[in-house]
């Protein structure tokens, strides 16, 4: 079973994010901020992280920033951003995210998007 | 065809022929409603005072007493507002309009089809006319619109998450819209625009039309620093259609 990390700090999206994929048949473990993410990320081996950009104490391009200058670790990082947040979603791009998503964003596309990660992170 | 109002649906199929039943119930099963049989009128007015159901499918010649007289009984002495739909296989010139005045909503003919179904739940049951009632995925009326097809889709068929989420909205909803309203008589521009991008967040599960776009007007004016003085205004008119959505958000079916 792929092992999902989400890191958000609105519970509503969290929880919406671990139903839908814990559906698609994966185990996912959420933390609710950056912080929490990180030592997440340091005790266990996730196979993909998905990332809200504003978040306390640790952001989102931090996480990324961390994860990816880890060789060790070639994790891909599906980034959820906001309308607005254009730039950001750039600087998450030069950082090494992968992919990324702009909430509202669809259920069904959320699915498609991590599947598409995990396949691409297997070849 | 447009699935969306009968997904997850409860649906009561009131019919004594064992064969019409599996038809019904066949051909609703791949839109995930829930149905519920019952062969006569006895059975049926049993189920309706047991649980709720969203429609309900009538058989006009049942065993023991005429689909219509059922039609009364559910209005009358039961008082529900379930939209009631006429099977019948009559074509019979005012049949409908008896089927009608029973408090029937809908007139479908044998043999039964999904689509017939739909196109009944379109134009006879005026969609609109119970605003507070989810028709489809969107909740609501034109001042305060709820799409909840994301809620929904995420959901399936788990009626504890949906109502998790609804009350999670109705209780996170207004310490957050305080805490915009003291960050706006604060003039703290940046601190307002975290949390308008924050309520956006949640706003993206229980989508608010009208809030999540004062919610876009507020954060492009903090982000620019224009227009500063309607932000206030803005701020001000969150919590009134908070408190709308909180009334159609407790009279959904979960």
């Amino acid at each position: 079973m792929k092992k999902v990390l989400i890191a958000e700090d609105e519970t509503m999206v969290l929880l919406s994010i671990q139903k839908q994929l814990s559906k698609d048949g994966y185990e996912t473990v959420i933390a609710k901020d950056g912080r929490e993410a990180l030592q997440l990320i340091e005790q266990d081996n996730f196979d993909i992280i998905i990332t809200d950009i504003l978040m306390p104490f640790t952001s989102g391009l931090e996480l990324i920033s961390i994860v990816k200058s880890d060789p060790g670790k070639n994790i891909p990082i599906l980034v959820l951003s906001a309308l607005g947040q254009e730039s950001t979603v750039l600087e998450s791009f030069q950082l090494g995210a992968d992919d990324f998503l702009t909430k509202p964003f669809n259920a069904v596309e959320l699915t498609m998007r991590v599947k598409k990660l995990l396949h691409q992170a297997k070849k | 065809m447009d699935d969306t109002l009968l997904l997850n649906k409860r649906v009561l199929v009131v019919e004594d022929n064992k064969i019409n039943q599996m038809l019904v119930k066949h051909s609703l099963a791949k839109y995930k409603v829930h149905v519920t049989e019952a062969d006569d009128a006895k059975s049926a007015i049993k189920a309706l005072k047991e649980k709720e159901f969203d429609y309900i499918l009538l058989d006009i010649f049942l065993p023991d007493i005429k689909g219509y007289e059922v039609a009364t009984i559910i209005r009358k002495e039961l008082k529900l507002e379930t939209p009631v739909f006429a099977i019948t296989s009559l074509a019979i010139e005012g049949e409908r309009d008896i089927c009608i005045a029973a408090g029937m909503n809908g007139y479908i003919s044998k043999p039964f089809s999904v689509k017939k179904f739909l196109d009944s739940i379109k134009s006879d049951f005026k969609i609109g006319d119970k605003d507070d009632k989810l028709i489809g995925f969107i909740a609501g009326d034109e001042n305060t619109t709820i799409d909840l097809e994301f809620l929904y889709t995420v959901a399936e068929n788990d009626k504890a998450y949906i109502q998790l989420m609804l009350n999670m909205f109705i209780d996170t909803m207004p310490p957050l819209l305080e805490n915009m309203k003291q960050a706006c008589e604060q003039e703290q521009w940046d601190k307002l625009r975290e949390l308008a991008h924050y309520a956006k967040s949640s706003l993206s599960v229980i989508k608010v039309k009208q809030m999540i776009q004062l919610m876009n007007s507020i954060g492009n004016r903090c982000k620019t620093l224009t227009g500063l003085k309607e932000v206030k205004n803005e701020v001000n008119q969150l919590p009134g259609i908070y408190e709308k959505s909180k009334e159609i958000l407790k009279g959904i079916p979960v």
